[in-house]
C-alpha cells in the first residue's frame, strides 16, 4: 500500500525533517507513527499525500510513485487517501453533513448517492441527529468524527491521522480509537500519527518511532 | 459525463450564491460595470445617429451647376456632352426647376412662402457627383464649371456634412479608445473582486484541495461567477441603453425631421443586446480566469 524507500525530506531553509526513513504499510494494516514533536511525524503524512515531495528516495502509494506524479494527477492520489490533517480543518460555516459531503461532491457524486452516503458516514462515528448543526456548536471529540467521517465517506482504503486525538480527553479519544479500529477491521489501512504513547499502549498495534528524521531501530 | 454535469451545476449554483452572499456589494459592482458598458456603447449609437443623419443628409459630395434661364434644351444637349468629357465628372443628373420647386415645397415645408411667390424662382440645374472625394479637387471642379456656357453658377455645399463626417470618424476614434479602456477597467474591477472572493474562501479552498480539488474544480466556481456577474452587468447595460434610446427615439426623429431627413433613428436590436451580454459574459469569464488562476492555483 505505502512504501518509503530511503526517503528524505529537507525543507527550503535547510531544516532537514527526514533521512532515509524506509518501511511499508501493508494493505488493512493499523501502524502508530510516533514520536517526540518536530521528529517529522507530519511530514511522513505530507509526503504520502502529495502535499510535500521528497528530497530523494521514493514514496510509493498504491505503487504509484508520489515524487514523479505531475501536479494534475495528485488530487486523484489524494481522492484515494483519508485525511484527517490539521490543515484540513472543518468549513465552519457550513453544517456537518455539508463538510461530510464536500469530498463526495468533489468527487461528483450524484447528490442523492452523496447524501446517502454522508449520512451513513456520520453514522459510522455516532453523529446521526447532527447533521445540521455547525462544527462550532460540537464538542472538540465530535468535531474530530466529523473530521474522520468526511475522511471516509468516499470510501478510501488508506486512513492518514495526524494526531487524530490532540486536545481530547481520553474517553473522547479512545472513542475516536475504537472508531479507526472498526474502519481497520473491515480492511482500511491506517497510519496514525500521534505522541500519545499510552493511547498506543491501550490499542496495541505496530508502532514506527522517529528520531530527529530518522527511524528508530 | 454525468457526474461532470453534476459538479457544473453545482458550481452554478455556488457562484449563484456567492452573488446573493453579498448583495450590495454585488449590486454595486454590477451598477459600474454596467455604466462602463453604456458609455462606450451609448456613444457607438449616437454615432450612429449621426452617420444616418448625414446619410440621409447626402454625405456624398455633389456640385449643382445652375442653369441660366434662358437655357433651351440644344443647350443642355452641348452642356451634358461638354460634361461628359470633363475629367473629375463621375455623373449628372438634370432637375428641371418644376421638379426642384416640388421637392422644396414638400421637403422644407415652405409651401406656404413658395405659393406666395408669382412663379418658380428656381432654374434647370444639374447634380453632378465628382469622381473624387477631396474638397479641394471638388472645389477646383467647381470652378472649372462655372466657366461654362449658360451654367449661371456652381455651387459646391457639402463642406460642411464633410466636416460632420471627420468629426464623427474622431468620434469614433474616441468611442474606441473609451471602450478599450473601459473593458480593461471592467476585466480590473472582475479580477479585484476575485481576488477578494479567494482571500475569504482560501481556507475553504486549502480543505478542498486537500480533499481531492483539481486546480480546475477550484477555479471553476470563480469563473462562473464572474461569467454571471457579466451577464447581469450586461443585462443591465442593455436595460439602461434601450430605456435610454426609447427615450430620445423622438428627440431624434423630431431632428430627422426637422432637417426634412427621411428614416429612422438608429436603435439597439436584440442581437445588439445579446452582444453586448456575450461580450460582459466573456470579460467577466476572462477577468475572472486571471484572477483565479493567479490566486486559486497558489
Amino acid at each position: 500500500m505505502i512504501v518509503f524507500s530511503e526517503v528524505s525530506k529537507r525543507y527550503p531553509g535547510g531544516h532537514e525533517a527526514l533521512r532515509g526513513v524506509s518501511f511499508a504499510l501493508a494493505a488493512g494494516e493499523l501502524v502508530y507513527l510516533t514520536g517526540h514533536s518536530g521528529a517529522g511525524k507530519s511530514t511522513v503524512l505530507k509526503l504520502i499525500a502529495g502535499i510535500e515531495r521528497p528530497s530523494s528516495g521514493t514514496v510509493l502509494v498504491n505503487q504509484q510513485n508520489v515524487g514523479n506524479l505531475r501536479p494534475r494527477a495528485i488530487p486523484f492520489l489524494r481522492r484515494k487517501l483519508g485525511l484527517i490533517l490539521p490543515e484540513a480543518r472543518l468549513l465552519f460555516d457550513r453544517s456537518v453533513l455539508a463538510n461530510v459531503l464536500l469530498p463526495l461532491q468533489i468527487a461528483g457524486y450524484e447528490p442523492l448517492e452523496a447524501q446517502r452516503r454522508a449520512r451513513a458516514a456520520l453514522d459510522k462515528v455516532g453523529l446521526q441527529g447532527r447533521e445540521r448543526a455547525l462544527p462550532m456548536t460540537l464538542s472538540g471529540g465530535e468535531q474530530q468524527r466529523v473530521a474522520i467521517a468526511r475522511a471516509v465517506v468516499a470510501r478510501p482504503s488508506i486512513l492518514l491521522a495526524d494526531e487524530p486525538t490532540a486536545n481530547l480527553d481520553e474517553a473522547q479519544a479512545s472513542a475516536i480509537m475504537e472508531i479507526f479500529r472498526s474502519f481497520n477491521q473491515v480492511g482500511v489501512s491506517l497510519l496514525v500519527a500521534t505522541h500519545d504513547l499510552h493511547l498506543a499502549e491501550r490499542f496495541p498495534a505496530r508502532r514506527l518511532v522517529l528520531e530527529a528524521g530518522r527511524l528508530a531501530p | 459525463m454525468r457526474s461532470w454535469l453534476m459538479v457544473q451545476r453545482r458550481l452554478v449554483v455556488d457562484a449563484l450564491q456567492r452573488l446573493g452572499r453579498s448583495p450590495m456589494s454585488s449590486l454595486l459592482n454590477i451598477v459600474v460595470l454596467a455604466t462602463a458598458m453604456c458609455l462606450p456603447i451609448g456613444g457607438y449609437l449616437l454615432l450612429a445617429n449621426v452617420e444616418r443623419l448625414l446619410g440621409n443628409a447626402g454625405a456624398e459630395p455633389e456640385i449643382s451647376l445652375l442653369l441660366a434661364p434662358e437655357t433651351g434644351s440644344k443647350d443642355r444637349a452641348e452642356l451634358e456632352r461638354v460634361l461628359r468629357g470633363t475629367a473629375g465628372v463621375r455623373g449628372f443628373l438634370l432637375v428641371p426647376r418644376e421638379q426642384a420647386l416640388a421637392d422644396l415645397q414638400r421637403r422644407a415645408g415652405l409651401a406656404d412662402l413658395l405659393e406666395g411667390l408669382p412663379g418658380n424662382p428656381l432654374p434647370d440645374a444639374y447634380v453632378l457627383r465628382p469622381a473624387s472625394g477631396n474638397p479641394a479637387e471638388i472645389a477646383a471642379l467647381a470652378q472649372t464649371l462655372r466657366g461654362l456656357p449658360k451654367v449661371s453658377a456652381a455651387v459646391y455645399d457639402a463642406e460642411w456634412t464633410q466636416r460632420l463626417q471627420s468629426g464623427v470618424e474622431a468620434g469614433r476614434f474616441v468611442v474606441l479608445a473609451l471602450g478599450l479602456m473601459l473593458a480593461v477597467a471592467m476585466l480590473a474591477i472582475t479580477f479585484n473582486t476575485i481576488r477578494m472572493q479567494v482571500l475569504t474562501d482560501r481556507a475553504e479552498i486549502a480543505v478542498a484541495a486537500l480533499l481531492g480539488a483539481t486546480p480546475g474544480y477550484l477555479r471553476r466556481p470563480f469563473l462562473y461567477f464572474g461569467a454571471l456577474q457579466g451577464v447581469i452587468s450586461g443585462l443591465f447595460a442593455w436595460a439602461i441603453l434601450a430605456l435610454g434610446f426609447a427615450w430620445l427615439r423622438g428627440r431624434i426623429a423630431t431632428l430627422l425631421g426637422e432637417f426634412a431627413l427621411g428614416g429612422s433613428p438608429v436603435e439597439l436590436r436584440l442581437g445588439d443586446g445579446l452582444s453586448i451580454v456575450l461580450f460582459a459574459a466573456c470579460l467577466g469569464w476572462v477577468g475572472a480566469w486571471l484572477s483565479a488562476r493567479q490566486y486559486a492555483a497558489a
